[in-house]
């Protein structure tokens, strides 16, 4: 037998050459980590940030705030015009979120703090502040001081007010790194590449993270600091003016709802009775910015919490859909939200007349956004400037001003300020299903009803108070908090 | 042992001799005994009363007689004339020959592990043109499943339970020697046969041996840890009276549709007990044989009908579906017995039971295998096949499918006069629904998915014995195949101007972009092995020892492009249709592994043997300083008869222990972490962004984090067994129990994705299978003129999951999963369970003991009932509880009338149809309290007080109906009144399938032609379906997720199955 191993044997012995035989498993499909520089890699990550807070989370945004309702003819967002979330409803925008977005701008935040181009440091970072900011306000707690590490797959869930603090404090660091002029990696969202137009973008963040916490935190001094820098974006922080009319190159909220490049078009969103009867009742020329007319040329809202599938007569050309279209921008923080913040500032620790300029200055950013004429019919006649009730004319014209631009946004602020409330009138008497009588005269603008068919986990009356947690987060976390109800409040919302 | 009458004396230079071969046991005569002149090339065949005749030249003196199940005689000549033989049965099998590990022969008593052999006759007698589908339910302990009954569709293997929980389950396929790529394709919900064991032909093969066990399988390295199936192909053997055979085998095939889900044919087309005219669903009023329009309005013309069931509305769409198959051979060896050679032609081509050939399969094969013993230490042998196969698929998905469009159809609604696509009626302008679904003879018209393949595999072989005892080999084995995938997807682009009414939804909605994929890709495999075998015999002592080397290569790419907003919306299936969105894409993949192993085996006076095996791998896939693995096997062979006297009762009966590790490596490019050219989802929408954009390009850190510390898995088993042979072979029984566990998994992982990363590659939990595998076989009856056969096969197996990382949440990972808007069925690996665990959103009931109402179904305060905030445990899973099979055959002047049945009882299965029945109303389940309004019986509603505590519960009074809507949303919201198991099914069935009626026509009629054999047949395949009680719907067979575990999760929108009724001709020349 020994002579006939000995061959083997003799392959065996040439280990160099047989190491060299086997060292083959490097991805031909995949670029080396070390050529990949933050230029190759920030606008994926922007990208996917657009894909979800630009698309998901505008449309739950949207039907938690009484902007959008479910049309006749399909039901797949019905459960959100209920109110509605399920864990695996949730889980995609959490994944991007966090392993596509956080992950990559974490991986820029690293090779630019070794090459100490702070410039680029502040972007990622102001684009990762923006996104923990989100994350607690969807889900109220998530992973963030044990988060981006895959030694640790249980990571502790921090409680949204610790999140809060430590965005805030990250974002002050990498803000006083920077100047104007340190450059950073060209973007989709700037066209300049230095730091002059993400500082404040970075400002304003700062101002809706403060004002956030304001109701039940003492941020003063920080606010009174910031305001009176008074260094905030002069133009809507959007994604724009980058889109094309082709499939996974147009905006996202069309592409999803609009756009037939995947599969066949499905008709969801129409607008929403309530958000509609409001502009229509206040001729708020908005109107025709946010939404299309509807076949025979009026502007029709439809009732949360049904899809009028046994109607014979509120069909979907019924009903009018969002306007939309490919170009159409994905915004982050619009000037209109700023100026809104600034009026809530003064309101509360200044002159009402400051107040009453920054709110009347929203009302204006908002309509130049829209491209429409008549601000000043809104905050003269119909909603003027109120110091006693602040928070309702705020509430109810933000909720306005961002169902156009930002939704998710809208749904926040409706559960910090409490505006607009319930009305009296309820979704079920506004539309009797059984006898397929609708009645949207009897709605009362600037409120909210009830849906139809509601989240009797949540119980009529009530505004959604969270996401539920995402599946792909619980069932894969040890260390994941049990479901919190969904009429637990986020922590700056209590 | 043998008898030899000696008759009759005669001497001649160029003899006759005649004769007759009985049985020694009843003296029945035997047909098709092999009569061989010893040392010369003359050789015949018994006919059918036992008689043979011969001529012989003086140099032969001795004759012999064979015969399998028989011992083989030898008988001096002398100067007989008449030679009368009786062949004893042989008693033992114990010359049974197995083909085991690397191409090498065992006699199977020195097995000490479990090794089922099927012969090539049985597995060429369904015709099925997967030959796995051939051994379903023949095989204990192996279950083999076929992904759908559509012509092309992949077929699933796996031995002994699924133990790897997201890698590969399926066995390597090992043909004469040389390892077989075995890919599948899946594409539209199809698992398609891109390569490997769909590309044999089944009148190739000799036999299949099944090797069960890690003992059995640890010479194959690493690629064997899930079993290996080992294919003996025909060689070159001579004729019954010349050196050659032509044979021809073929024959004709109808497919016929067998299964359909139950239906209702009571109400229909509306919604919400409306008459709706467009709508996709039965939910409308009683059907009434009132004439109605329905449809939408265009150019002012609508269709009418009469509002009455149409009973036969999806059946009548199927038509039958015509098959052909042929085979024909040239076997032979050369007058100095130097060469033999082996060359054959195969031709199926399948045509499935949708109208028009748009589900077909052809394949044709060539086969050569040769060899030449160019002198007694070397010989030389070559096998050459080549493959080539076209399927073409209709696919089963949600949307502008066929499947979806008919069982969406209401009931009401004919699909006969739906022929003609040049009515706008009849295609999407103007069709009955916009909502989604089409003319199924549109989407079946116009949908394309092609699949084109080659392969072409075989081997170079050298054999050299330096001594008697020693033989050195060297093995090239190669195989090399491409594909060529073409998928067309039709854009609809409608503008509705010619439709006067739509009732509300406008045929635009339809609108779809429109998508042509195609898909270039190829593969090889080499392997090159060095082999010393030395058999020797040392007194009571034989010794078999073999050491070996293999060094594999295996390397696959492909080249993907896809494009839509088309020009031409139809039928124009090329990349230069698209106008909005070009997209192109590459993979590669390269392996290379090296074994080093050994395997000896001891006997001890033909009674006991111990074999012992060793294996060293070195794997590219692993982390380059820990790619070297070992492990190790031993068996234990006991034939304990040789101890007692002999006896009538057991003729023979053998123990066997075995004990066995098989590492396992993993797939390429898994040590490290990558990044992918960016892109982003939508919820709905699939790459919503995708780079380039903009003229930028930009890269992403993939999802999967690859592991810097892999180590290789492995899979390590225990086996006991038993064979027993009763009253001379007339009772049989082969036992086995096996313990297997799968330890150190190699998986990707899903994490909390706040880790930035959705998934990682690590090591982890560890699975068991144990079981036992009962094996039969019976002759009750056996005459001179009729012969009964009966085998049972029966398994258990016990699948568990033993561990799992701690970090997982209940130590659970999902293995595939269901989302449609609040839906979700999940099918988890959870640690303490069986694998493959079904979870989904549950009804919630009163769990409180001492409450009046204990057990009763909570409802809200619309009366629906609550479902469960998270996915809960249904009690399902994937698993069958056993598995078991009938195979029986008898024969009579020569009629054979053979039968198999597959049993596979417990175990729940996913399925869309089910639901699809209950969503458009269209199932039997609708026709609760015959649709009218009720409150859900034994139903209560919970009393919280202001703090939104329950306090309590009072009876549930509010009422269903179809007036508001609720009665609809009890369905379509609430799986009336099951949730999410409104989606599971029982997966229970058995299966008849296959019956054959063979019938060889006697030898003197045949010997009147210039042929020496014709046998004609005719059968039914897949001939009948039982299903469990709560299963109207659905083949449980089918899948259309994968071929593998995920595979086993269920079916979304699986196209029917089918029976097929065969008729066949064997000629041999």
């Amino acid at each position: 037998m020994k002579k006939f191993i000995i061959p083997f044997v003799a392959i065996l012995l040439g280990t160099t050459s047989c190491e060299k035989y086997l060292d083959i498993n490097q991805d031909p499909n995949a670029p080396s980590e070390e050529n990949v520089t933050p230029e190759l890699i920030f606008p994926a990550a922007e990208m996917n940030l657009a894909s979800s807070y630009g698309n998901f989370l505008r449309i739950v945004g949207g039907y938690y705030s009484q902007h959008y309702a479910h049309d006749f003819g399909t039901s797949n967002y019905l459960d959100y015009s209920q109110f509605s979330m399920s864990a695996t409803r949730s889980s995609g925008t959490y994944t991007q979120l966090n392993s596509r977005v956080l992950k990559n701008l974490e991986t820029i935040r690293e090779k630019t703090a070794e090459s100490e181009d702070w410039g680029t440091y502040l972007a990622a970072t102001t684009l990762r502040v923006f996104v923990y900011q989100v994350l607690v306000d969807a889900y109220g707690e998530v992973p963030y001081s044990e988060a981006l590490d895959i030694g640790n797959t249980s990571p502790k869930f921090d409680d949204g007010s610790a999140i809060y603090a430590g965005i805030l404090a990250e974002l002050n660091d990498a803000l006083s790194r920077a100047t104007e002029s340190s450059p950073v990696v060209p973007s989709f969202l700037f066209s300049s590449i230095d730091a002059s137009e993400w500082i404040p973008f970075a400002n304003a963040l700062k101002l809706r993270i403060l004002m956030r916490m304001s109701n039940v935190q003492d941020v003063k001094a920080d606010l009174d600091q910031l305001v009176a820098e008074n260094n905030f974006p002069s133009e809507d922080v959007a994604w724009d003016g980058i889109w094309e009319d082709v499939t996974g190159k147009a905006n996202p909220f069309y592409q999803e709802e609009f756009a037939s490049y995947f599969g066949s078009t499905q008709v969801n969103i129409i607008g929403n009775i309530a958000l509609i009867e409001t502009l229509s009742d206040s001729e708020d020329n908005r109107l025709a910015s946010f939404f299309q007319k509807n076949a025979t040329g009026n502007y029709n809202g439809g009732v949360s919490g049904t899809n009028f599938s046994t109607s014979s007569t509120y069909r979907s050309g019924y009903f009018s859909r969002p306007a939309a279209s490919y170009d159409m921008p994905a915004y982050l923080i619009t000037v209109a939200e700023t100026e809104f913040f600034l009026a809530e500032y003064y309101a509360r620790y200044g002159s009402s007349a400051d107040a009453e300029s920054h709110y009347r200055a929203a009302i204006e950013a908002s309509f130049a956004t829209a491209g429409a004429e008549g601000a000043e019919e809104v905050y003269t006649t119909r909603y003027p400037w109120d110091q006693d009730n602040y928070e309702k004319v705020i509430g109810i014209q933000k909720w306005i001003a961002l169902s156009g631009v930002n939704n998710f946004e809208a749904w926040c602020e409706m559960r910090r300020l409490k505006y607009p409330e319930f009305g009296s009138v309820t979704g079920a008497e506004i539309y009797d299903v059984a006898n397929d009588d609708f009645q949207p005269e009897i709605y009362v603008p600037g409120t909210l009803y009830t849906p139809i068919l509601y989240n009797t986990q949540l119980g009529a009356g009530k505004v959604l108070q969270r996401l539920r947690y995402a599946e792909s987060s619980t069932s894969r976390n040890s260390n994941a908090p049990a479901t919190k109800p969904d009429s637990e409040p986020v922590f700056w919302a209590k | 042992m043998l008898g030899i009458l000696l008759i009759g004396s005669a001497y001649a230079q160029d003899r006759r001799i005649s004769g007759r071969v009985t049985s020694a046991t009843d003296a029945a005569p035997i047909s098709g005994v092999s009569v061989l002149a010893v040392g010369g090339s003359a050789a015949t065949q018994t006919d059918d009363l036992g008689t043979f005749s011969i001529n012989i030249p003086a140099s032969v003196t001795q004759l012999e007689f064979r015969f399998l199940g028989y011992t083989t005689e030898r008988v001096e000549v002398g100067s007989q004339t008449v030679i009368n033989v009786q062949l004893t049965e042989d008693a033992s099998a114990l010359d049974e020959v197995v083909v085991t590990a690397m191409g090498i022969t065992r006699q199977e008593k020195t097995l000490g592990y479990s090794a089922t052999k099927v012969d090539g006759e049985e597995i060429a007698r369904a015709r099925n043109s997967n030959i796995t589908q051939s051994i379903a339910g023949k095989v204990a302990g192996v279950q083999i499943q076929s992904t759908a009954s559509d012509p092309g569709a992949a077929s699933s293997v796996v031995i002994r339970g699924f133990g790897s929980i997201n890698g590969n389950n399926q066995p390597l396929y090992v043909v004469d020697g040389v390892p077989l790529q075995n890919n599948t394709f899946t594409s539209d919900g199809r698992v398609n046969t891109l390569s490997g064991i769909g590309n044999i032909a089944q009148d190739d093969i000799e036999s299949m041996t099944v090797l069960k066990g890690a003992a059995a399988t640890a010479l194959y390295g690493s690629r064997a840890a899930r079993g290996v199936v080992v294919i003996t192909t025909k060689q070159g053997s001579r004729g019954a009276d010349r050196n050659y055979t032509i044979q021809y085998n073929g024959g004709v095939q109808l497919r016929q549709v067998s299964y359909f889900p139950e239906m209702q044919n009571e109400f229909g087309q509306g919604w919400n007990g409306t008459q709706t005219y467009i709508e996709n669903g039965s939910w409308g009023p009683r059907l009434d044989g009132s004439t109605q329009v329905y449809g939408p309005i265009w150019n002012h013309q609508q269709l009418i009908h009469e509002y009455s069931a149409r009973k036969n509305n999806v059946k009548d769409f199927f038509d039958i579906g015509v098959s052909n198959n042929h085979n024909v051979s040239l076997s032979g060896v050369s007058a100095d017995s130097k060469n033999t050679y082996y060359v054959s032609y195969s031709n199926v081509s399948d045509d499935g039971s949708m109208p028009t050939d748009a589900d077909s399969y052809e394949r044709n094969t060539i086969a050569y295998r040769g060899a030449y013993q160019g002198a007694d230490w070397f010989k030389i042998s070559s096998t050459v096949n080549f493959a080539t196969a076209k399927t073409n698929t209709v696919g089963s998905f949600q949307g502008t499918s066929v499947v979806d469009g008919l069982y969406e159809l209401p009931r009401d609604v004919s699909l006969l006069d739906k022929q003609d696509l040049t009515s706008p009626f009849n295609t999407p302008e103007a069709y009955f629904t916009p909502y989604g679904i089409t003319n199924p003879y549109w989407a079946l018209a116009n949908n394309f998915n092609q699949l084109n393949s080659k392969q072409l595999y075989g081997k170079l072989q050298a054999d050299v014995n330096p001594i008697k005892e020693l033989t050195l080999t060297y093995r090239f084995g190669y195989d090399y195949s491409d594909y060529d995938v073409k998928i067309g997807t039709p854009e609809i682009d409608l503008d509705d101007a010619l439709i006067t009414e739509d009732y509300g939804y406008a045929p635009s909605n339809m609108n779809q972009t429109g998508n042509v994929y195609a898909r270039y890709g190829r593969s090889y495999e080499f392997n090159h092995d060095f082999l010393a075998t030395y058999d020797n015999t040392f007194d009571r002592f034989t010794l078999t020892a073999l050491a070996g080397v293999n060094i594999n290569e295996r390397y696959s790419t492909y080249m993907f492009g896809q494009t839509d907003g088309l020009s031409f919306d139809l039928g124009f299936w090329d990349l230069s249709n698209g106008a909005t969105r070009s997209e192109l894409t590459e993979v590669q993949s390269k392996r290379r592994l090296i074994g080093l192993f050994g395997d000896v085996t001891l006997g001890f006076d033909d009674m006991l043997f111990l074999n012992l095996t060793a294996r060293n791998d070195w794997s590219s896939t692993l982390p380059i300083d820990g790619n070297s693995y070992f492990y190790p096997g031993v068996t234990l062979s006991w034939l304990f008869t040789e101890l007692i006297p002999q006896n009538d009762i057991l003729s023979f009966g053998k123990a066997r222990l075995a004990f066995g590790r098989t590492g396992a490596d993993t797939d390429p490019y898994r040590t490290s972490y990558n990044y992918e050219q960016g892109f982003a989802n939508g919820y709905y929408g699939l790459d919503i962004a995708q780079f380039p954009m903009n003229g930028v390009n930009a890269f992403q850190l993939s999802g999967t984090a690859g592991s810097l510390t892999l180590r290789p898995e492995m899979n390590e088993e225990f086996e006991a067994g038993l064979n027993l042979q009763f009253f001379q072979n007339r009772i049989g029984i082969d036992a086995a129990f096996y313990n297997r566990k799968n330890i150190d998994q190699i998986f990707t992982l899903p994490v909390d994705p706040s880790t930035g990363f959705s998934n990682m590659v690590t090591n982890f939990g560890e699975v068991r299978n144990r079981g036992i595998e009962l094996l039969l076989n019976t002759t009750p009856v056996r005459t001179s003129k009729f012969r009964w056969d009966l085998d049972v096969n029966f398994a258990i197996n016990r699948n568990k999951v033993l561990s799992m990382p701690e970090s997982l949440d209940g130590g659970r990972v999902s293995i595939e999963d269901f989302a449609a808007g609040p839906d979700a069925v999940y099918m988890y690996a959870e640690a303490g369970r069986p694998m493959g665990q079904y979870y989904t959103y549950l009804t919630q009931r009163v769990t409180d003991p001492n409450s009046d109402y204990y057990g009763s179904l909570i409802v809200d305060e619309e009366g629906q009932p609550i479902l469960t905030p998270d996915v809960e445990d249904t009690g399902l899973n994937m698993n069958h509880q056993w598995t078991g099979g009938v195979n029986t055959s008898l024969s009579a002047y020569g009629f054979t009338l053979s039968a198999a049945l597959d049993v596979r009882y417990g175990g729940g299965m996913f399925s869309r149809t089910k639901n699809l029945m209950q969503f458009t109303g269209n199932g039997m389940m609708t026709l609760y309290n015959d649709r009218r309004p009720f409150i859900i019986p034994n139903s209560v509603q919970r009393v919280v007080d202001e703090d939104d505590n329950i306090v309590g519960y009072t009876e549930n009074t509010t009422a269903l109906k179809l007036s508001n809507s609720s009665y609809q949303n009890y369905f379509n919201e609430f799986g009336w009144g099951h949730g999410g198991m409104s989606y599971l099914i029982n997966r229970t069935y058995a299966k008849l399938r296959n019956v054959t009626l063979t019938y060889d026509l006697p030898r003197r009629w045949v010997t009147a032609t210039r042929l020496s054999g014709i046998s004609l047949s005719a059968f039914v395949n897949n001939a009948f379906v039982w299903t469990a009680r709560d299963n109207q719907y659905i083949d449980p067979e089918g899948s259309t997720v994968g071929p593998d575990l995920a595979g086993q999760f269920g079916e979304l929108y699986v196209n029917p199955a089918s029976r097929i009724y065969g008729f066949n001709v064997n000629l041999k020349f």
